[in-house]
């Protein structure tokens, strides 16, 4: 043997950039499609405080009644305006839901890059705690946490997000797998590089699609959460969708609009979120496989 | 003894190893849980004895119904005392009402395991036939159609998919109630038509999981070589679907079916809030709408109990069709 023996090590695509995933969403018509719907949502809930026509709790007209001249939707089941509701009842969902799934990702992803890079003996002890939380059903989870504390935008912020973190960790713990057998980063450890280095210089920046899918399923799911929490009672804001759903479903038949015009602001979102995520899902894979 | 016996003798004493080591961690699983569940809702501030009282409760109170209560012990002891209560059957008296919470809810498990044994029996054959066809079929019309429709549902809520039937069935065409007030007197399943609209809720909420999965699942079988083989050799389409793909889903389908359940559980919140259905789930938002801690624990061990059993059967079904997943690691 004349020299060292120095292993080839091929340097890491970092590939920090992700102008080519939003090149390949700009031409998909579905990424479109959602994103339109999505904005659609956002802008008319941003905008809804200033252009509502009537303060959401004042009474202007009979319980239930129809649509007419000056109350478009028609009223609620004290005979509030259903139009000033729905313009005013999604601003704390949308925010909740962002920040929701900004903290259980940001605490899922750290978590479950640490699992992939802890030995076999701490990853399993880890692995089998998460199994053991992703036993009890996500709303289930919520419930307990509200249960404890009540509900308020704190307590249920906090608690959806705490119900992402097993899922996301294992998603995270899975792509890091695929990371800590390559050589770029057995030559990082190696050299001794420190843990927070391992994680954030080499690993997240090769799972960061991985991720960024990630982001848009947990996305879904905290704002899928927040609908059906506020439906059964336990949102923060005076007025919400999903409570509007719950107060009018009595006159269904009588004035469905008062129903349906929430569903149809929560369904369109959820929709869109769910074409915009496909594509991301697309875009990423498309990537990887070239 | 020849060679076959041996083998079938030493995999029996494997399979019995296994199923033991499975039944180790499902009990494991539930002390995780029960420690989450009892330091997420007793440990922690929000405390019971000031739900009880109110917020104007003297000091003097206080103590007296924390003593009485036991909740002026150690953490440690009254989770002790809490487990030991769960395994022999005594679940605690509810803190709104004084009733046990065994008499509380007797009728609504019988009303919840009937809606859920129902819409399983539905959803599985459902889902499994589905995936079937569309992994068959992958990629056209009907694989797409199905797809689509399954990914829009997933999307939704699980009560906007209930108040949707509810205004096509029940408004629109008046054919079934629009709510399912079970008489507690009478038997679930001997008021058919209350069930309908739930029941078709939780199968249309639990279908399109179950659907895309198997569909992944069968349609990697049929791309295998084992089934180009099989192809190859002027092996039946139906017998190669039944003996070469179906049969080696039927481990990684069980798993599947498990998170089926887990979802239907989950779904019948949601599903017994819009039709005002007397079950687990809306027992369940009542008290934590109520704050009552100790019905929503014993609620929260009973669906963790009946799913960590349920995936326990899940690795049954795997272990006991599929020899590759007969090891003890």
């Amino acid at each position: 043997m004349t020299s060292l023996d120095v292993p080839d090590i091929t340097t890491p695509i970092h590939d920090r950039h992700t102008g080519s995933l939003l090149r390949a969403m700009l031409v998909d018509p579905r990424a479109w499609a959602g994103a339109v719907a999505v904005v659609a949502v956002v802008v008319v809930t941003l905008l809804g405080p200033l252009i509502a026509p009537t303060p959401p709790g004042e009474f202007v007209a009979r319980a239930y009644a129809a649509p007419a001249p000056g109350l478009p939707l028609g009223a609620d089941n004290l005979g509030r305006d259903v139009l000033s509701r729905v313009l005013v009842g999604g601003g704390a969902f949308l925010v909740e839901g962002l920040i929701a799934a900004a903290l259980g990702i940001g605490v899922g992803v750290v978590l479950g890059m640490l699992i992939g890079i802890s030995g076999r003996r701490t990853a399993g002890f880890l692995l089998f705690l998460s199994d053991s939380v992703m036993v009890i059903p996500q709303i289930l989870l919520v419930l307990i946490i509200l249960a404890a504390f009540g509900a308020n935008p704190v307590t249920l912020t906090v608690s959806v997000a705490l119900a992402q973190i097993a899922y996301t960790a294992r998603v995270v713990n899975a792509a890091t797998q695929g990371v800590v057998t390559e050589d770029y980063f057995r030559a990082a450890r190696a050299s001794g590089a420190g843990r927070a280095g391992l994680l954030f210089r080499e690993v997240l920046p090769n799972i960061i699609g991985v991720v960024l899918v990630e982001f848009g399923v947990r996305l879904s799911v905290c704002f899928v959460a927040l609908a059906s929490l506020s439906y059964l009672g336990f949102s923060s804001g005076a007025v919400s969708w999903g409570a509007m759903i719950h107060e009018n479903q009595g006159g269904i038949t009588l004035q469905p609009l008062a129903v349906f015009a929430p569903v149809i602001m929560i369904a369109v979102f959820l929709l869109g979120m769910n074409l915009v995520r496909d594509a991301l899902a697309r875009a990423v894979a498309g990537r990887s496989a070239r | 003894m020849t060679t076959r016996e041996r083998v079938a003798t030493s995999d029996t004493g494997l399979i019995a190893r296994m199923i033991l080591r499975r039944v180790a961690i499902g009990i494991g699983m539930l002390a995780v849980v029960s420690l989450l569940v009892f330091f997420a809702t007793q440990a922690l501030p929000g405390d019971i004895a000031r739900q009880l009282l109110g917020q104007t409760a003297t000091p003097e109170q206080l103590a007296r119904i924390r003593s009485e209560l036991g909740l002026d012990r150690p953490a440690i002891v009254q989770y002790l005392d809490w487990v030991s209560g769960l395994v022999t059957g005594n679940l605690g008296d509810s803190l709104a009402s004084g009733t046990p919470v065994s008499e509380l809810l007797a009728v609504r498990v019988s009303n919840t395991a009937a809606l859920v044994a129902i819409s399983a029996a539905i959803t599985l054959p459902l889902g499994v036939l589905l995936g079937t066809l569309a992994a068959r079929r992958s990629g056209s019309w009907q694989d797409v159609s199905i797809s689509s429709l399954m990914q829009g549902i997933l999307a939704l809520p699980e009560f906007v998919v209930g108040i949707v039937l509810v205004a096509v069935f029940a408004g629109l065409f008046g054919l079934v109630p629009p709510t399912s007030p079970l008489d507690p007197r009478e038997a679930a399943l001997a008021q058919g038509d209350l069930l309908v609209l739930p029941v078709a809720t939780m199968v249309l909420i639990a279908t399109p999981h179950l659907t895309e999965s198997v569909k992944t699942l069968v349609r990697d079988q049929l791309a295998g070589d084992h089934v180009r083989w099989a192809r190859l050799s002027g092996i039946r389409e139906s017998r190669i679907l039944g003996r070469y793909a179906l049969r080696n889903v039927a481990g990684p389908s069980a798993q599947v079916g498990g998170v089926t359940i887990n979802y239907l559980l989950g779904g019948t919140v949601a599903v017994e809030a819009v039709y005002s259905f007397p079950g687990i789930g809306s027992a369940l938002v009542a008290a934590v709408a109520g704050r009552d801690i100790v019905v929503v624990q014993a609620i929260a061990m009973g669906v963790a109990t009946v799913l960590v059993v349920t995936f326990l059967l899940a690795d049954l079904i795997g272990i006991l069709t599929d020899p590759r997943l007969r090891s003890t690691r």
